[in-house]
């Protein structure tokens, strides 16, 4: 069943489908809520990258922009920069649906290629959406940033 | 986390068939009502009422392909009561150790 996704997370943000997809794709909001800046022109086609804010410049996920619907659909690629000529990269979908006054967001992740993928990808994902959810309602990212609890306890 | 939010969570969760389903799905995402149904020994009617309510309480998306559904695990309302319920009340005892070992480090 390779057509089937290997995760899909939901979660609904009291917010605008602008703001939502604006927090998904700029440098600095991202660099807000999720330790990583996420950094590209997002056109169809165009590379874009998860790069680390503590001024290493280090990359740890490349990609391609798949699809580019804002501020409704987004689909990337992910690959880890060593494995990026190796490996087929995973697929990252976005999708931003209005649901009466507040924002359903659904993230896909499809074609992960290990159980190490998947493990990281599992801890990663509820904890990244609920920083999210947290900067867009309230103004404020959470105290302890979630991912590194996760990976204090694991 | 809306206090709304929070308690169709909780009630999803008091229910030994429903975490029994979130377990069935951790184990193996993306599963059909059939496969659920096989691996739990239920009828297809109760089975779809468990998990209309863990959909509702968000804590189980679907997801559609061709005539079949396909019903994963979400964790981001645990991902929540995590933070709500765990890492809030824990904050307070890590300043306390926290304290002891900055005194214990004074003094040797």
């Amino acid at each position: 069943m390779t057509d089937k996704p290997t995760f899909v997370y939901v979660t609904y943000i009291e917010s605008t489908p602008e703001n939502v997809w604006n927090a998904l794709t700029d440098a600095d909001l991202t660099a807000n809520y999720w330790g990583h800046s996420n950094v590209s022109d997002w056109q169809v086609g165009s590379p874009w990258e998860h790069q680390r804010i503590d001024g290493s410049g280090v990359v740890d996920v490349v990609g391609t922009v798949v699809e580019s619907e804002r501020p409704r659909r987004l689909v990337t690629t992910w690959s880890s920069p060593e494995a990026v000529d190796t490996q087929k990269p995973s697929r990252v979908t976005f999708d931003i649906e209005p649901h009466g006054q507040i924002v359903r967001l659904t993230v896909t992740h499809e074609d992960l290629f290990s159980d190490k993928d998947h493990s990281d990808v599992a801890g990663g994902w509820p904890a990244v959406l609920s920083n999210l959810k947290s900067l867009l309602e309230t103004g404020h990212v959470l105290p302890t940033t979630p991912w590194e609890m996760v990976h204090a306890s694991a | 986390m809306k206090a709304a939010a929070i308690d169709k969570t909780f009630k999803a969760l008091a229910d030994p068939t429903r975490r029994y389903l979130l377990d069935c799905l951790h184990d193996e995402n993306g599963q059909t009502l059939g496969e659920l149904c096989s691996r739990i020994d239920m009828a297809r009617q109760s089975a779809t009422q468990h998990l209309a309510i863990l959909e509702d309480a968000n804590l189980v998306t679907t997801v559609r392909r061709g005539r079949e559904k396909l019903h994963y695990l979400n964790p981001v309302p645990l991902q929540e009561i995590q933070e709500r319920w765990i890492d809030k009340f824990e904050r307070p005892r890590l300043r306390t150790l926290s304290d002891v070992k900055r005194r214990a480090e004074r003094k040797s």
